[in-house]
């Protein structure tokens, strides 16, 4: 797991650096960044999953950082990676139109000495917690992923509560093999009990992985 | 209301048949006369037959008369030989002698016998008298021709004849007798024997008889007849000296109407020239949309017509009785009028109904048909419409100028904050890291972590500062709502209109139909589009450059920025000298200017315009030169778009 890092671009390389130092002295890591192409092409050379907060210029060129925060969202970061832009006052209804977009926050420069940096721990504290979700779904994933195709198919009806001699027939399977089925669910997900399963169903559902309904009798 | 000073030229009803008889009245004089002239003509017919017939009834009187009294001549003479046959002697020796000597044969011989000759009873000659015997008388010339004879018995107591003397006389004495002058004068007169030859004429050489003649027997000689003939002929009845008058006088009165028909055509038409003329002027009063008025010298009301009274508010006969007061104080100006140059003169003139109106006052002299000035003729517009369009136009001009104006400042203040604030932001920065760097230390002096946090204070006040200053200059609160693109160019166009003819630039509209609205504010955007068209009049500014302009709008088919909505765009062509090679960029860069007196702000206000939109400005060289100034604007599907404020 990695450590999260602030990704600061910003064409001035005044405001560039001594943000850069500002956060250092709050023992936050910081990469930076001169334009949002060079953003976007350390981003497309990432080789892991990475952790961290953007804070984007508005005013930059070629792109704009409402431009990058677009190229951003393509790419699947927009709910992984909060966004705060560095906007001027005029810049503000821009700043307000990409928050409806998704963009965490905005601070508007010149900002008083510890703005950035609480908006930006407030921002990393929800990254921790987007982070999470998703190491959760990780997590979940992985489980599932070491169930074989006859236990995912099981795994409902026993969260359902079914006696294994109706999930046999059911199933048309021996009571022994059912009961087998369920002893190596319960060990392989970590669960103790069918409430326990039918609570780990219900999150994983949410989380996106793909588990049969109980089948309805014919 | 119509005006009273043009007499109306209807001439009432007039049946046809008089108009026809008025139309040939001029010939009645014509026709009078030529009657008249006829009667006289007859009359003179008339008069001639009669004057003819009484001509002949004296001839035929006068032949008679002349016959009476030629035989009564005669007969006196027949008588006297008678008496000297009774008186003759007997014959003696010398009877020639004694005829001579007898008295009577004397006298006769004096007279007009010729000879007399004695015979005895066995008509032999006894003697003969002759003329030539007597004494004293004058010889006659030789008869010509034919003698005549007048014969008496001699008779005595016993025998009742003893012979006979036979007296021979010339006719021609006997009518040329100066007894008959009288008839000579008139007529000639000739005596026709048995064969009609002619015994004797008074027929003088030269000098022939023409008129009519009688004829009768004069019996006094056997198969004798006499013949008067009038010397001169009665002159044929027209050619009488009161025919020849009447027809002088018919010639004359023909010449006569035909010479007054003719200035009586000429007086028609002139009368009808002038009142088609007068027709013509009284529509042309009555329906021009120029109030006329005229004025004596001494300023009384001659004429107004119906657009001027309408204009004044005042009917034609108010204007003419009363002269009301038009004429109303301009405030804030000296004189009532004021004149310019070529256009007249401007006044201000109070209606009937108490308002203001504007009036342009063209004044020339009224003059009469001598060249004389009889006072002024006046044509009047009013202008207070137009004047209250110019004034709406100043207007609006001084509002989008102002707003020019503020936005400028304020692109000027949103620049230096822009610039200001990163410095700013960057000493933010590095005070407050060093401040939070000092205060981790355990063994740094409090002093320099304060000194470190005020520094970092005041680069916020700065900033501070500089954020008032922009927010007090800085645009007003943009009302950004639905709007059609089409209309705010053409307004923009319309408004700009005076500047481009100053610039002989010709602007084609291009606006496509069926474009969606976006949502933005509509002055701000009004102002982009004056703007680009401005700096594209001034592109074309140049001698060597085209004159047209092409303003199209319409919907985009590649956005210019990765979107789901649809874009319209507005693109402003021009034909100046392009772009030389200058990205937008360039372009919009404050201060940044290509003429003389720029700013350099106004590419830069319409780009950050276009951004508080969402909106895309670019600039690209046209081919066949000239630049293109375009601006995107992303369209509103639904007119509810949120997160704009």
């Amino acid at each position: 797991m990695t450590e999260p890092t602030i990704f600061l671009c910003d064409d001035d390389e005044g405001v560039r650096a001594s943000i850069a130092f500002l956060l250092r002295q709050h023992d936050l890591r910081v990469e930076t960044y001169a334009s949002g192409p060079d953003l976007l092409a350390a981003l497309d050379a990432w080789t892991n999953r990475r952790r961290g907060v953007f804070v984007l210029d508005v005013r930059m060129e070629p792109l704009s950082g409402l431009q990058v925060h677009d190229a951003l969202i393509a790419r699947g970061l927009g709910n992984r990676l909060p966004v705060i832009f560095l906007s001027g006052h005029g810049d503000i209804p821009m700043a307000v139109g990409a928050m409806a977009k998704g963009a965490f926050n905005f601070v508007e420069k010149p900002y008083a000495d510890d703005a950035l940096v609480e908006l930006l721990q407030r921002a990393l504290a929800l990254e921790a917690q987007w982070h999470a979700r998703v190491a959760r779904q990780d997590v979940l994933h992985q489980l599932m992923a070491g169930l074989s195709r006859q236990q995912v198919r099981l795994m409902p009806l026993v969260a359902a509560g079914e006696l294994n001699k109706t999930i046999a027939w059911k199933m048309e399977l021996s009571i022994r093999t059912v009961e087998e089925h369920r002893r190596k669910i319960f060990e392989r997900l970590n669960v103790h009990s069918a409430a326990e399963l039918a609570t780990l169903l219900a999150e994983a559902r949410a989380a996106g992985i793909d588990i049969p309904q109980v089948p309805t009798t014919p | 209301m119509a005006a009273p000073s043009i007499a109306p030229h209807s001439d009432g009803p007039r049946s046809g048949w008089i108009a026809v008889w008025g139309r040939f009245l001029w010939v009645l004089p014509l026709l009078l006369s030529a009657v008249f002239t006829a009667l006289v003509v007859l009359w003179a017919q008339d008069n001639d037959k009669l004057e003819r017939e009484v001509a002949r009834r004296t001839m035929v009187a006068d032949t008679l008369s002349l016959e009476a009294q030629l035989a009564g001549r005669m007969e006196t003479e027949a008588t006297r030989l008678r008496s000297a046959a009774v008186h003759l002697p007997p014959a003696g020796p010398d009877a020639s002698h004694q005829l001579a000597n007898l008295p009577e044969i004397a006298a006769g011989l004096d007279r007009r016998w010729l000879s007399v000759l004695w015979l005895d009873a066995n008509n032999q000659i006894v003697g003969e008298a002759k003329r030539d015997m007597r004494p004293g008388v004058l010889r006659l010339p030789p008869g010509e021709g034919i003698t005549l004879h007048l014969v008496a018995p001699i008779s005595d107591v016993r025998r009742p004849q003893t012979g006979q003397l036979i007296a021979r006389y010339d006719p021609a004495d006997l009518i040329k007798s100066k007894d008959f002058w009288w008839l000579a004068a008139q007529y000639e007169v000739q005596l026709l024997g048995g064969q009609d030859q002619i015994i004797v004429s008074t027929a003088s050489a030269g000098r022939p008889a023409l008129g009519e003649s009688y004829e009768m027997a004069f019996d006094a000689i056997p198969d004798a007849r006499l013949r008067l003939t009038q010397r001169t002929r009665l002159p044929l009845w027209f050619t009488t000296l009161p025919v020849v008058l009447m027809v002088g006088f018919l010639a004359l009165i023909g010449v006569t109407t035909a010479l007054l028909r003719r200035q009586i055509n000429h007086v028609a038409r002139a009368e009808e020239a002038w009142r088609t003329e007068a027709a013509w002027r009284q529509s042309l009063e009555e329906s021009a949309l120029v109030g006329l008025r005229a004025r004596d010298l001494a300023g009384r009301l001659l004429f107004a017509n119906r657009t001027f009274c309408d204009m004044v508010g005042y009917t034609l006969e108010e204007l003419m009785a009363q002269d009301p007061a038009l004429e109303a104080p301009i405030p804030g100006k000296a004189g009532t009028a004021q004149r310019s140059k070529h256009a007249g003169v401007e006044t201000r003139w109070r209606h009937h109904d108490g308002r203001l109106i504007d009036v342009m006052v063209f004044e020339s002299p009224l003059v009469d048909g001598h060249g004389h000035q009889v006072g002024w003729m006046g044509s009047f517009v009013d202008v207070t419409e137009r004047k209250r369009l110019e004034e709406l136009e100043r207007r609006q001009r001084e509002v989008l100028a102002n707003h020019a104006r503020l936005s400028t400042l304020g692109e000027v203040a949103s620049t230096l904050a822009h610039e200001l604030n990163q410095p700013l932001t960057s000493i933010v920065s590095y005070s407050a890291g060093i401040a939070r760097a000092l205060s981790r230390r355990p063994d740094t002096e409090p002093d320099l972590v304060d000194a470190a946090q005020a520094l970092s204070r005041h680069a916020t006040q700065a900033g501070g500062i500089v954020h008032r200053i922009r927010a007090r200059l800085s645009r007003r609160e943009l009302v950004m709502e639905p709007c059609a693109i089409n209309p705010i160019v053409a307004a923009a166009v319309a408004l700009l209109q005076r500047e481009i003819r100053r610039a002989s630039v010709e602007v084609t509209l291009e606006l496509a139909s069926d474009l969606p609205a976006a949502r933005m504010d509509r002055i701000g955007i009004e102002q982009v589009v004056s703007n680009l068209l401005r700096n594209a009049c001034d592109a074309m500014s140049g001698p060597a450059s085209g004159k047209k302009m092409t303003v199209r709008t319409g919907r985009c088919d590649e956005p210019p920025v990765d979107s789901a909505s649809d874009w319209i765009f507005v693109a402003i062509a021009d034909q100046g000298p392009g772009l030389g090679g200058r990205d937008i960029e360039t372009l919009t860069e404050p201060f940044f200017s290509t003429k003389q007196e720029g700013t350099g702000l106004g590419l830069a206000i319409c780009r950050s315009i276009l951004e508080t939109h969402g909106g895309v400005l670019d600039a690209q060289d046209l081919p066949g030169g000239g630049a293109q100034f375009r601006f995107f604007l992303p369209a509103d599907p639904s007119g509810a778009e949120n997160g704009a404020p």
